[in-house]
């Protein structure tokens, strides 16, 4: 077998790197506690939030990509798996949920809520996430 | 697909982590596997068959919904 020609195998991060991972989202949580109480213009708070999203999905993308203690062929499929499902989620996601935010704001008379790709992500990350993990329960 | 996976396991008084270990993939792989819940790509087929010294068929059996 010609020892080139080599499947795919994604570069992931080293296991200590959940570590990291995990503790970026309990980090990013943090400034959450304080946000709504502090002196910060509004604009301010805005760009805070938008950081403490970006640090979550960052820190979700550290712990979905980082490999676990023993990595072989079948948690690659796992997570090939997980990765589509997760796709398929995010496509019916952008579909339905502008629909129901919509139905929801005009049923109750509220604001209607732009819906973000920050929110996409975060979703798909987390399914990916769950899915993975689920599977990997169940073998 | 079936297979004898277990069954040639116990004839050499193997465990599945030290089967494992042979070749290359962790425990639970080779569980799943037993369990009929993954199927192992051709080149881990033909690992585990030289670790039992014998053919991938002997095996890894196809059944008809396969």
């Amino acid at each position: 077998m010609d020892s080139t020609k080599r499947k795919f195998e994604p570069k992931l991060f080293p296991p200590v790197f959940k570590i990291i991972g995990v503790i970026l989202i309990i980090l990013a949580f943090l400034p959450l506690t304080f946000i709504n109480s502090s002196d910060l213009m509004d604009d301010k708070k805005e760009l805070m939030l938008i950081l403490i999203f970006n640090a979550i999905i960052l820190g979700l993308l550290i712990l979905a990509w980082s490999k676990d203690k023993v990595e072989d062929e079948m948690t690659i499929s796992l997570r090939l798996k997980a990765m589509s499902l997760a796709f398929i989620f995010g496509v019916l996601y952008t579909v339905f949920m502008p629909l129901l935010e919509y139905s929801f704001a005009t049923l109750y008379d509220e604001t209607l809520v732009v819906f973000s790709s920050q929110q996409l992500i975060l979703t798909m990350l987390i399914f990916y996430l769950i899915i993975y993990y689920l599977q990997k329960l169940r073998r | 697909m079936k297979n004898l996976l277990k069954i040639e396991r116990t004839k050499l008084n193997l465990t599945q982590k030290v089967l494992a270990e042979k070749v290359g993939v962790s425990r639970q792989t080779i569980n799943s596997i037993e369990t009929e819940r993954y199927v192992p790509s051709t080149v881990l087929a033909l690992k585990i068959s030289e670790v039992f010294q014998t053919t991938v068929n002997e095996i890894f059996i196809l059944e008809k919904e396969d």
